[in-house]
């Protein structure tokens, strides 16, 4: 099976590249003379054993019938294993020595879940009425993919779904300075009160990356649904069709909400000028505005790598469900067309 | 009639394509045509050149051996240092400063670029050696000498990296398989002795491959490698193997130094024959008969001529090299790094990068000494450590010596300055009146090397006669701006200057870098080499057969005519006597004797950040406080001046971390079996 995505955009991966520096490299010759050479290196190195990935998938259809196709429904279920997924192997260990990254049929993936589909129609004397509803949720899980050897099992994506968001576990607000010196030092510059205060996972006495954990559920999400109705009453009409999606989540950032973080005046969200937000005492003259629990830490000018990264504190739910349409309609006919 | 032929042409014609078109439907060969392969690289010799290029490419930057301390604050040690870059006189700056680099402040990302570039060059390296017999524009001898080029270029990289991080992965002969899963790869830190070992086969195997073309390359491959510089490679990397910190080391730190299953990688077993071996290395080279020490001829008169040592019956009335009588040791020594010569004119220069030194080269450290009077920097100085370490010009120690660092013989400094009238009568040449009598009466290399307070400055270059010849003084309120300033870092922390690599003309004047003369980089000197000898010599009881590198035997001891073949010409060219025979008979007293003579002659060069820790003098000596001039004092406070202090603004400590430089940590997670060093971590 192939992969429209391939990854890098390299036409022919099993084919090495060769190419000169566009400047000498290397001069051999004493100063004032001149034996200089161009450099010449692998621009790209082969990947010799790339290949097709391979999907193995089990699908399980179910189409019902029922009250002389009152109720119709299609079920599918499916259950797919993707292995051999083409990616580039990021984590060559420099030892290695190339100049560019190679690819590899590496990965392995394995979705499993369902779609479906039902309908009702409905017939009372002059009103029909039919109703559809839609529904489709998946589950993966990454078997394999191409990344570091790292200390901490728990951030190995296997295991995990693709697209899994990954952060800090963010634990308020620090109170006070006393908050700061009995937690554990967080290693992203500078901070003080007012500042968000992170979970130490590893329990090594830092918060670093080391801490970042899978938080939430994935970009995209894993379930997605919809509901329509129509009814119709002679020459009048009415539709109402709902969508929705669940089972995702997805950070929060940028200047309206990291505010200020790119040093200039801009549009910020209502809630981070308002009483939503940690202000220091000194400022309010009010103990009750150093609030731990705020939406919002402290103002900051310019960037402040403490709290500008992706943790809990601005992860937010994806799910939604809306109303996409709803319509009204009725038709009429002029006699004269009739005629 | 001609519709109809014109119509069958064009149906003949389609169908021709038609039929080419199916024959090549998926063959894609002909779209690669002109693509390049591996086979035509080294088929041509251009190519094969710039392929060679490229692997030397790597030797620029971090890898530099002489560089500033963008690159390699490894040439600072506790004999010079800089005082720019420091965020405590900057906060502009983010920076490795000096004090951070001697307090062990860096961290695992610091100055990383020798890891990378190292490896990146062994594999380029390994696919010329293994594919330069394609080329069919070179004969069989240039064949081997370029692949002789090659095979130095890798070993020199290992030999970069063992000495930076220690023990490191040796990888096979061919390129690694890439293809193999990240496990396969992970490929573990060799013992620091199959480290040399490795070393040292491989630069005796690129010694034979260049014997026939590469003794000596002239002036159009002076940055190229030679016999010498792989024979010499080969002796400085068994003399490290030789040294405690790889032979015998059963030091707590040695201990922690492991691979995965535990295996000590420094020899915790003594191995006397080590030293065998580094010091038939080091005669390798002294035979090829082709190096000597550079000697500038005795000049007579004039405003520079030679400042004659005093009366010495053994070396005074004999002419070079037995003697000193027909050649000006100062500027003997000088001329070997100001940028004089050509490096192919430099008879004892063994291997350089030449002019490849990118931004923080030679001439880099040069704008950083040059007064701030010259446009220069003002911030690479020297410690009192080194000065006091030069001998006197009769070759007895400066009175005071180390007396503040509590290694005094009870003497004490010398008061007093040059006088008008001392100086009108020629006396304690070449000093200027006004400067302290405790620089009067040093050995040649102390002029060549320290600007102490009141020297002279030529800088020729400069556009105004009145702004050159300028007599340097480093008191506070100077009225150049050569001392103490608060207000910027432009100052020298001890009060003691740097004139080694500085060429009379040399100038700084408008920021152009015009001004100062190039200078090739000396990586490898023959001077080092010598004492190399005479110090794997000295520690010998036993007496060893060792076969040169040619195959020949050597008899290796402890001799003491063949101690002075090394010292001598160190000593005679820098118009100091040889050591006193009873130094000669006392090898503890020796060994002290090489130490000082290598912190002397190889200061700047990037040796004696490496020489304390294989000796495994450095928490010893990096850690004592560093004393210089008490710059705070201003010219009527100059017998303050010259009354050495701790320098506040220079820290200086040693721990265990400090040995070697740290492995990165993204490296460490990509390859499971690789061991960090003992003091630093795993983690993020």
């Amino acid at each position: 099976m192939g992969n429209d995505q391939l990854a890098g955009g390299t036409r022919f991966p099993y084919l090495y590249t060769i190419g000169q520096t566009s400047s000498n490299v290397y001069q051999w010759a004493d100063y004032g003379l001149d034996r200089a050479y161009l450099g010449m290196r692998f621009t790209q190195v082969a990947s010799p054993y790339v290949t097709w990935e391979v999907s193995e998938k089990q699908n399980l259809g179910l189409d019902i019938a029922l009250f002389r196709e009152k109720f119709i429904s299609y079920i599918d279920l499916f259950d797919e294993k993707r292995t051999g997924i083409y990616m580039r192997r990021e984590f060559l260990p420099e030892i290695v020595g190339l100049e560019s990254v190679p690819s590899a049929n590496v990965g392995a993936v394995r979705s499993r879940g369902f779609d479906g589909r039902f309908e009702f129609r409905q017939r009372l004397g002059e009103v029909n009425i039919t109703a559809r509803a839609n529904m489709t949720y998946s589950k993966n899980e990454v078997l394999k993919r191409d990344q570091t050897n790292n200390v901490y099992k728990y951030q190995n994506m296997e295991g995990y779904r693709v697209d899994q968001n990954v952060g800090l576990i963010a634990l308020g607000l620090f109170k006070d300075y006393d908050d700061i010196r009995n937690s554990p030092k967080q290693n992203f510059g500078t901070y003080q009160p007012g500042d968000i205060k992170y979970k130490d996972v590893n329990g090594d006495g830092v918060i670093d990356d080391g801490d970042n954990v899978a938080i939430g559920s994935t970009r995209r999400p894993n379930l997605i649904y919809g509901l329509g109705t129509s009814v119709s009453y002679k020459n009048f009409d009415f539709s109402f069709h709902f969508q929705g999606a669940g089972k995702s989540s997805f950070f929060t950032y940028g200047k309206t909400v990291y505010a200020f973080s790119e040093g200039e005046w801009g549009q910020v969200l209502k809630g981070i000028m308002g009483d939503n937000r940690w202000i220091s005492a000194d400022i309010s003259g009010d103990p009750s505005t150093e609030d731990p629990n705020a939406s919002y830490p402290r103002l900051s000018y310019g960037p402040n790598p403490n709290n500008f990264r992706n943790s809990t504190f601005w992860l937010r739910n994806g799910q939604y469900l809306r109303l996409k349409t709803l319509d009204i309609a009725t038709a009429y006919l002029r006699r004269s067309q009739t005629a | 009639m001609i519709m109809k032929r014109n119509k069958l042409t064009y149906i003949l014609v389609s169908l021709a394509l038609l039929t080419s078109c199916k024959k090549e439907y998926l063959e894609s060969d002909q779209y690669f045509k002109d693509r390049l392969t591996i086979e035509k690289v080294f088929k041509s010799k251009e190519y094969s050149e710039q392929w060679l290029a490229h692997i030397f490419e790597e030797f620029k930057g971090e890898n530099a051996d002489v560089a500033s301390k963008g690159y390699t604050p490894h040439c600072f040690a506790d004999d010079m240092f800089y005082g720019d870059r420091d965020k405590d006189y900057d906060p502009s700056k983010n920076e490795l400063s000096y004090n951070m680099f001697k307090m062990g402040l860096y961290t695992e990302n610091d100055k990383q670029g020798t890891w990378v570039q190292c490896y990146r060059g062994i594999r380029n390296a390994s696919t010329f050696i293994h594919n330069i017999h394609l080329n069919t524009e070179m004969s069989e001898r240039e064949i081997n000498d370029y692949r002789g080029q090659a095979r130095f270029a890798r070993a020199y990289l290992y030999w970069l990296l063992l000495r930076k991080y220690g023990p490191i992965p040796i990888l096979p002969d061919t390129e690694v398989d890439y293809t193999q899963s990240y496990d396969d790869l992970a490929i573990p830190r060799n013992t620091y002795d199959e480290c040399v070992d490795f070393i040292a086969n491989e630069m005796l195997l690129a010694a034979q491959e260049m014997q026939e073309l590469g003794m000596q390359r002239g002036q159009d491959g002076s940055a190229r490698p030679t016999v010498g510089a792989a024979l010499s490679v080969r002796a400085k990397a068994l003399l490290y193997g030789a040294s405690p910190l790889a032979n015998g080391n059963n030091a707590g730190f040695a201990a922690l130094l492991t691979d995965k299953q535990g295996n000590r990688l420094l020899s915790s077993q003594y191995n006397e024959e080590k030293w065998a071996r580094a010091a038939a290395a080091a005669r390798d080279v002294i035979e090829l008969g082709i190096y000597r020490l550079y000697t500038v001829a005795f000049q007579a008169t004039g405003e520079d001529a030679t400042v004659v040592p005093p009366y010495d019956p053994n070396f005074s009335d004999k002419n070079w090299p037995e003697g000193w009588a027909n050649i000006d040791p100062e500027k003997s020594y000088a001329r070997v790094f100001d940028g004089t010569l050509p490096a192919s004119g430099n008879p004892e220069l063994i291997f350089t990068r030449g002019n490849n030194q990118l931004s923080e080269g030679v001439n880099a450290m040069v704008i950083h000494q040059l007064p701030r009077s010259a446009t220069g920097w003002n911030t690479h100085g020297l410690t009192q450590k080194l000065v006091d370490a030069y001998y006197m010009n009769d070759g007895t120690d400066v009175p005071g010596k180390d007396k503040e660092i509590g290694r005094g013989n009870g003497s004490e400094r010398v008061k007093g300055y040059v006088t008008q009238e001392d100086y009108e009568a020629g006396r304690y040449r070449p000093l200027l009146p006004g400067v302290s009598l405790q620089y009067a009466n040093r050995e040649p290399r102390f002029y060549a090397s320290v600007a102490f307070n009141g020297s002279m400055w030529k800088l020729l270059n400069e556009s105004q006669e009145r702004n050159r010849n300028q007599q340097v003084f480093y008191y506070r309120d100077n009225d150049k701006g050569n001392g103490f300033n608060s207000s910027n870092a432009y100052w020298l922390r001890t009060g003691i200057g740097m004139k080694k690599f500085v060429h009379p003309n040399d100038t700084y004047e408008g920021g152009n870098n015009a001004k100062v003369v190039p200078k090739a980089e000396p990586a490898i000197r023959y001077a080092d080499i010598l004492l190399m000898y005479a110090e794997a010599l000295n520690e010998l009881n036993g007496s060893y057969t060792i076969p040169s590198w040619r195959g020949t035997n050597y008899t290796i001891s402890r001799d003491i005519a063949e101690m002075q073949r090394g010292i001598r010409p160190v000593r005679i060219r820098a118009g100091l006597p040889d050591y006193s025979a009873s130094a000669y008979s006392n090898k503890d007293e020796l060994r002290k004797l090489i130490k000082r003579e290598r912190f002397i002659e190889l200061m700047g060069e990037g040796q004696r950040y490496y020489d304390l820790r294989r000796w495994m003098d450095a928490p010893e000596e990096e850690s004592l406080p560093i004393y210089g001039c008490n710059v705070l004092m201003n010219e009527s406070q100059r017998d303050l001046f010259h009354q050495p202090v701790a320098v506040w603004a220079l820290k200086t400590t040693f721990s265990d971390k400090m040995w070697f430089w740290p492995i990165k940590h993204s490296e460490l997670k990509r390859n499971k079996n690789l061991t960090q060093n003992p003091g630093w971590t795993y983690n993020d």
